[in-house]
């Protein structure tokens, strides 16, 4: 992840040295150029203090024959030594152009230290005539000393105007880059502000329209997209998945109240028939025992199973309860149908020890056996059969419910096994006990288990139909 | 909606790179040129330094004449390893030309190459002498100097020369007028003098007058107009120097007497070639200032090397007519 602080510093730090290094260079230029000039001006420079210190030799040498004072000597003498000393400096000035005239010059200027030494010389000895030749000769080198002076400085000129010329030039070269480094700096710096900007109102413009979603209660909306790798990719993520949570929360909200919502029903169904369930129970008991007392067992017996029936069918629905249960159930059922229909049909059941204890919704088995019954085998005269099994493998419980009534078209079947609610069940018209269908069973089913899988219907126009439920348990329960 | 804000993102995007990679490239481009130009002050000290610096002083510096001995006296000077300063007065000045021999004597310079000009020379020469500089005089000489030696024209023997040429050119009687270049210079009173006296055994030959034109090519046509006008009669010209041939030419040009007017000019500059061609000058006595200025090169170093040099070396004449110039024989 590239941090938005790891963006600011790197582009700061660039900028600041791109910047920094422009200084840098036209600095550096400058400095260069400068010292160019001093360079120029210290060779004029010594050129003309060369013409002036011999003006002065030739001054002071004057003034000693006038005032005759060792003084006046002393300071001609002092004089001579500096000049001669900037005479040593000159051949610092030599280049390719001048270093002929340069050589005649220096060598001017030892005639002239030599003509000037002759006339003190000969005016310490008293030589007039010599003395004042010399002086004439010494003045004529002065004079020519100022003449090649001029001719030097006039080549100085000259050979500097190219270079000067140049130095222009170059200087011309980084003025005119440090103004385009200034532009681009300008540029890339509004480059930066425009991306970087982009870079964090963008992802925040779409976080800003994922939340008004949320907030409408859209929760279906597109992931937002974070095209950068910064911490709003890492905010955008975790929006997402906030996003989805949300969603599948309310999913489970939405079908829990499904599932009340079938149970309500149920219940509302059965407190259709139910009139008053305790005075019922009271009158059905002593009608058990008053026919126990005249010796009639069978229709005491039938009257329990009624009893039983009722009780559990009138019992609190939304609590799961077993499979053992389920099935005595089945059994009361059993037994009060076969009172009824006697040869015309048998029963069977088959209950796995291993899985009695197995939970499950109530009101499971009871509807299908009642399913089968009536659309299955009730107009069979005779040879009717429903068989009713349970068995266990890991982990797995499954409840087949087989009878060799008429079957069923493939319509009725995919219809059953759809989930699509469309209105009361077609099979709840018929009168029966509970009145629940098996869509109601499947549905109810799913909700408990979460699964879709959990039953196939086979069957068979005239063959009959098996119906098996799949259901998981955990083993220990 | 949202496509065409992207759109234009795009564009802004593209836009501003675009900029920025430009004016990049160009400040890159200006930098390095920049770094390229060299401007840096010339304090090298890799010139090649000779073993003998001599001085050249012409009688003026930009006369083709002086630039042909200059061309002679480099290439000697290169073939022995000297170096030639080539230094005088622009325009012919005695009193510069001096101050000129004075200058190198101060300038203490290995050998000094003058003209001999005038007797006024002889002491400047004599001063570079006893200051140990050793003087080699080209073209005319200083012979009452100290000089170590000269090379050049014998400028008498070049007088006798043409007149020896004009006599044998015209074949009959002659009046002669004479342009002379300066009337104190040594080598232009040698060349008169020997024209004088080739003439003065010839009856027929008579020299009318005698000017000078101070080297000068105005000076010398107007000095030749004058002289017209006043002997109508001169048939025949001698200019004494290179100028003066020119001038002369310009002159019977004017008046329409070129044709009919016998000119002997001295020298043989690229225009003087040009007019022989033409047929407005007729016959030149042409020097030879390459041989003197590589001779007296040779001479100073000679002497520079203790070996002996002699004294007088006389590089020779020719005479140019129109039938010598045919093919680019100079």
């Amino acid at each position: 992840m590239i941090r938005i602080r790891t963006k600011l510093l790197v582009f700061l730090i660039v900028l600041l040295i791109l910047l920094n290094g422009v200084a840098f260079l036209l600095y550096q230029s400058n400095q260069n150029a400068l010292g160019q000039y001093n360079q120029l001006l210290n060779r004029f420079f010594l050129l003309n203090e060369v013409s002036q210190k011999t003006d002065r030799v030739y001054e002071l040498l004057n003034t000693y024959l006038s005032e005759q004072t060792p003084k006046a000597y002393q300071k001609y003498l002092q004089e001579r030594k500096t000049l001669k000393k900037k005479q040593a400096q000159l051949s610092d000035l030599a280049n390719e152009n001048n270093h002929i005239t340069l050589e005649n010059y220096r060598h001017m200027i030892t005639s002239f230290l030599e003509e000037s030494a002759i006339v003190s010389g000969a005016f310490q000895n008293d030589n007039i005539n010599r003395y004042s030749e010399h002086l004439t000769e010494t003045e004529n080198i002065s004079q020519m000393i100022h003449n090649a002076t001029l001719t030097l400085l006039n080549g100085e000129l000259t050979n500097y105007h190219s270079l000067y010329q140049q130095m222009k030039q170059k200087n011309a070269y980084f003025h005119q880059m440090g103004v385009l480094v200034f532009i681009s700096t300008f540029f890339l710096c509004l480059l930066f502000a425009y991306w970087f900007s982009r870079g964090i109102t963008k992802p925040i413009g779409d976080l800003t329209a994922g939340a008004k979603e949320i907030s409408q209660g859209e929760l279906e909306g597109n992931d937002v997209q974070v095209a950068t790798k910064d911490e709003f990719r890492f905010l955008a993520h975790t929006f997402n998945d906030m996003r989805g949570n949300i969603r599948e929360m309310v999913t489970e909200v939405n079908e829990k109240a499904q599932q009340e919502q079938l149970l309500k029903e149920m219940e509302l169904k059965s407190l259709q028939s139910q009139i008053n369930p305790h005075f019922l129970f009271n009158i059905l008991n002593t009608i058990s025992k008053t026919a126990y007392l005249e010796e009639a067992e069978r229709t005491s017996d039938l009257i329990d199973s009624t009893a039983a029936l009722l009780r559990h069918n009138l019992s609190r629905l939304d609590q799961p309860t077993t499979l053992g249960r389920e099935m005595d159930v089945i059994r009361e059922y059993f037994f009060l149908q076969q009172a009824r229909f006697g040869e015309r049909v048998t029963f069977q059941t088959t209950l796995d020890d291993a899985c009695q204890a197995v939970a499950m919704p109530s009101m499971t088995l009871q509807p299908l056996v009642e399913n089968a019954f009536i659309h299955g085998i009730e107009s069979y005269e005779q040879g009717a059969r429903i068989d009713v099994r349970t068995a266990c493998e890991a982990g797995w419980v499954v409840v087949t419910v087989m009878d060799n009534g008429v079957g069923m078209d493939e319509e009725i079947r995919q219809d059953l096994l759809s989930l699509a609610d469309d209105g009361p069940d077609k099979a709840a018209s018929h009168g029966h006990a509970t009145g629940l269908g098996v869509k109601n069973v499947i549905k109810r089913l799913q909700l408990f288990y979460q699964r879709d899988d959990l039953v196939t219907i086979d069957s068979e126009l005239g063959k009959g139909t098996v119906v098996t439920l799949r259901l998981p348990f955990q083993q220990g329960e | 909606m949202g496509e065409d804000r992207m759109r234009i993102r795009h564009w802004i995007y593209a836009g501003l790179a675009a900029i920025v990679v430009f004016t990049h490239f160009l400040s890159v481009y200006f930098a390095v040129q920049a770094f390229q130009s060299k401007a840096a002050l010339g304090s090298n000290h890799n010139f090649a330094s000779a073993t003998y610096h001599f001085v050249l002083i012409p009688e003026e510096m930009d006369n083709p004449y002086w630039q042909k001995i200059k061309k002679g006296a480099k290439a000697a000077a290169d073939e022995m390893d000297a170096v030639i300063e080539y230094s005088g007065p622009i325009q012919s000045d005695t009193k510069k030309h001096k101050q000129m021999i004075e200058k190198a004597t101060a300038s203490k310079v290995d050998g000094i190459i003058t003209q001999g000009l005038s007797k006024a020379t002889t002491p400047s020469i004599n001063k570079a002498i006893q200051h140990g500089i050793p003087v080699v005089t080209v073209d005319s000489d200083a012979p009452d100097s100290r000089r170590e030696a000269y090379v050049g024209t014998d400028n008498y023997a070049a007088g006798k020369k043409a007149a020896q040429t004009l006599i044998q050119d015209i074949d009959g009687p002659a009046n002669v007028g004479i342009i002379t270049g300066s009337r104190d210079a040594a080598n232009q009173k040698l060349r008169v003098q020997g024209f004088r006296d080739a003439v003065g055994d010839e009856a027929d030959i008579q020299i009318a007058a005698v000017k000078s034109s101070h080297i000068s090519k105005v000076r010398a046509a107007k000095t030749a107009y004058e002289m017209f006008l006043k002997h109508p009669d001169i048939n025949a010209y001698f200019g004494t120097s290179a100028l003066d041939g020119l001038g002369i030419s310009a002159a019977m040009q004017s008046v329409g007497q070129v044709e009919d007017t016998y000119i002997l000019a001295f020298d043989q500059l690229p225009q003087t070639s040009q007019l022989i061609k033409k047929g407005r000058i007729d016959a030149t006595i042409a020097q030879r200032p390459y041989e003197m200025g590589y001779q007296s090169v040779e001479k100073m170093v000679k002497q520079k090397q203790g070996e002996p040099v002699q004294k007088v070396t006389s590089t020779g004449i020719k005479v140019i007519h129109r039938s010598d110039l045919g093919r680019g024989d100079s």
